[in-house]
């Protein structure tokens, strides 16, 4: 487990590029916290670290967007709106078992049908600032401990 | 010469089918929706989406068919949205459309979701170039500029959250169910801005719309208030949100028109229908010396609906868009952005 | 019935398949087996093949689809397609399930019971059983065990109280074959990956003696699962009495 604090919205995209330049094909990266924690935000970093240059928007309406355009594809994944159920009927297997990059949003609404091995990075709000943010990273199987060991400063 | 066109809509949670003359008059215009069905969930369930889709799809073009009073050998074209949308839900239509092209030898128009929610404004008066579009719904926040008839260039856009997902996702915090635009719109026409949430990169040289801070600092409110014991005035807290995305609507809306002065001023998808931003540009409009025409598609176009679909297609049929028998449904399909939007993200 | 041409379609599953028949004679066929997108291959498949049968799409009389259990995406293609198809140009719809088009890959003169299975992820199965009946088999074999989703576990003691040697035919994972083996022994064989691939030319065959679809608007798959949000928004909400879920605005 590797613990980071953030201060702004612009040292979190930091964070994510780092993070995303680790990235491997294959990798699912679930992000976790509250309404407005800063998931997408992470996201866009990520996506900077794979060298996606375009925008990066939440992907809340059509539940994923594709971004072909880096080293890796992208698949962000939001599924948010299926706190009630319905992500078993969305194929996402395709994805994780794929050659891109999987980071998916509010994960717990989905646990049965995560892949075995992952990294999970939780964003939480502190008691500080409302633009503080701590950042935990936890690696769970395959080799995903490099993300804990980014280096970032 | 009279020019039909069939047209398809399933990119989301209505299925549409719309018979359209011209690309001027709108023979049927039949919409079935599924909002009843989802509101059990808070929110569009994709599998449940595409199962409606499916029922309804031959019986929607029945009736369209019908209700414009003509037949088969009468159609110019077949046209369907492939995109943006839920892939599932675009597929039926998708599907739908190729087949009806392929059995009657018609041929197949493929449709941007986006072109016809601007398309629908064509209803409302004949389109003149160059013309800008502000488009808002539930996944888009879009500021396009057209130079010519089908021309579209992203111009502005949202960094973060569609407009219309802030809204859900405010009126979650509100105990207001899925879909949430309406009832904070009216809610909002009863408080008062006593909040001042930010209104954020409304100061910024760029066109581009942020609504994922206004969301947090909205969250954050109610947050520390139910730490505190408090109960805000739910009216004040909606006027204080409306207030701000209006602002931050209108705002940008009109930096976007001193750097591309247009013609025409279009507003149209989901959001259009918010009395509120209705009223705003109106009234921001009203004080510039050479205002451009303002263009809101009536309420019954401004949600999704085949017959936007039909007008676009009359376009792109002229300009000779066509596509064969291996279309696909595109669920992240977007207009190209301009330079300056693609500058400004980086 | 002379010269009823038929176009019969199956993507139900990762094959896509589609033929084209007059009378009793197969005129031609597709299969398909790619991981590819039906949405972009199937009609340019069905026109190929129109075409080199020289079977104008006005010339067609009846169109069959199976009505799943599969891939729910894939399901709805071909069954949209068909449906639409149908409808548009008034033509009778017929469809079976993907399960029993499966099991008529077993020769007709095979006594045993046939298990059709399709893999439904996570140890689970859509499941059918069929026996060949003479009298009937003109539209394939004759179901024995409805269609159902099921945990494997829970569908084996059911084969094992039939009783009868069966032979199992589908795309299953090695470990299910190796749990069946397992709880029934040598009560079930099973058929090799080629048997396994759907034949829309059986299909199309079977078409003429098959009752068509009442109702082509209101055809929907047949998903043998309801959706989880469906399954779930149902345990705690009565179903009763509420407004139309889908309605004309």
């Amino acid at each position: 487990m590797r613990e980071i604090i953030t201060h702004d919205a612009a040292e979190t995209v930091r964070l994510g590029r780092a993070l995303g330049q680790l990235a491997q094909a294959g990798d699912v990266i679930l992000l976790d916290g509250d309404l407005g924690a800063g998931k997408t935000t992470m996201t866009k970093g990520i996506a900077r670290g794979l060298g996606i240059t375009g925008p990066v928007k939440s992907p809340t309406f059509t539940l994923i967007r594709e971004y072909q355009d880096g080293r890796l594809p992208l698949y962000h994944m939001d599924v948010y709106r299926l706190e009630n159920g319905g992500a078993e009927d969305l194929g996402l297997d395709e994805y994780f078992d794929g050659d891109g990059v999987s980071v998916v949003e509010w994960s717990e609404f989905i646990t049965d049908l995560l892949p075995p091995t992952y990294v999970r990075i939780r964003i939480a709000r502190t008691d500080s600032t409302d633009d503080t943010r701590r950042i935990t990273i936890t690696a769970h199987g395959g080799d995903y401990v490099r993300y804990e060991d980014v280096a970032f400063e | 010469m009279r020019e039909l066109i069939l047209a398809f809509e399933s990119s989301c949670d209505e299925t549409s089918v719309a018979v359209v003359e011209n690309g001027t008059t709108i023979l049927s215009n039949i919409i079935a929706t599924q909002i009843n069905s989802h509101k059990r969930f808070g929110g569009v369930v994709p599998e449940v989406a595409s199962r409606h889709h499916v029922q309804q799809i031959t019986r929607c073009t029945e009736e369209a068919m019908t209700q414009a009073g003509v037949t088969y050998a009468d159609l110019t074209a077949v046209a369907v949205t492939y995109g943006p949308g839920l892939v599932g839900a675009l597929l039926i239509g998708v599907t739908a459309a190729k087949t009806i092209a392929f059995a009657h030898h018609l041929p197949l128009i493929p449709v941007n979701h986006m072109a016809g929610h601007t398309y629908a404004a064509s209803y409302v008066a004949p389109f003149q170039f160059p013309l800008l579009a502000l488009l808002v719904s539930g996944g888009h926040t879009e500021l396009v500029y057209m130079a010519s008839r089908y021309d579209f260039q992203i111009i502005g856009d949202t960094r973060d959250d569609a407009v219309g997902e802030a809204y859900d996702k405010i009126g979650r915090v509100l105990g207001i169910s899925y879909p949430a635009g309406k009832p904070v719109d009216e809610l909002a026409h009863q408080g008062h801005d006593t909040f001042h949430f930010p209104r954020a990169m409304l100061e910024e040289d760029n066109l581009d719309f942020s609504f994922s801070g206004l969301k947090s600092a909205f969250i954050n409110t109610v947050h520390h208030a139910d730490q505190l014991g408090e109960t805000l005035s739910k009216a004040d807290l909606a006027t204080s949100f409306q207030d701000a995305v209006l602002d931050i609507l209108v705002g940008k809306t009109l930096r976007a028109l001193k750097t591309h002065p247009v013609h025409q001023l279009v507003i149209a998808g989901g959001v259009a229908a918010n009395q509120g931003l209705r009223a705003r540009m109106h009234d921001a409009l009203a004080t510039l010396s050479d205002p451009p025409q303002l263009l809101i598609p009536p309420l019954r176009l401004c949600g999704d609906n085949a017959a936007m679909i039909g007008a676009a297609a009359h376009v792109a049929y002229a300009e000779g868009i066509r596509a064969d028998w291996t279309l696909n449904a595109d669920p992240s399909l977007s207009f190209p952005y301009s330079r300056e939007a693609l500058a400004a993200i980086k | 019935m002379t010269d009823l041409r038929v176009l019969a379609i199956d993507t139900a599953n990762q094959p896509l398949s589609a033929a084209v028949s007059e009378d009793d004679t197969v005129l031609g066929t597709v299969t398909l087996n790619m991981r590819r997108t039906h949405s972009q291959t199937l009609l340019p498949v069905i026109s190929d093949l129109l075409e080199r049968t020289a079977t104008p799409v006005e010339k067609l009389e009846r169109v069959a689809v199976t009505s799943g259990p599969g891939s729910y995406t894939g399901v709805r293609i071909g069954v949209t397609t068909a449906k639409t198809l149908a409808w548009t140009l008034g033509l009778p719809l017929v469809a079976t399930t993907s399960l029993h088009l499966l099991a008529g890959n077993i020769a007709a003169d095979d006594p045993r019971l046939i298990i059709s299975l399709i893999d439904a992820r996570h140890e689970n199965v859509y499941a059918g059983v069929y026996q060949w009946v003479p009298e009937t088999a003109a539209s394939g074999p004759q179901n024995v065990l409805l269609p159902h989703h099921t945990p494997l576990a829970e569908l084996l003691p059911g084969i094992a109280a039939l009783q009868q040697p069966a032979i199992v035919v589908g795309t299953i994972p090695v470990a299910y074959q190796e749990h069946m083996r397992s709880v029934l022994g040598s009560q079930v064989s099973f058929a090799d990956s080629l048997t396994a691939l759907p034949s829309t030319a059986r299909l199309a065959l079977w078409a003429p003696a098959m009752t068509p679809v009442a109702d082509i608007h209101n055809f929907v798959p047949t998903y043998y699962r309801q959706t989880q949000a469906e399954l779930e928004w149902r345990q705690y909400h009565d179903d009763a009495g509420h407004a139309p879920y889908v309605e004309e605005v």
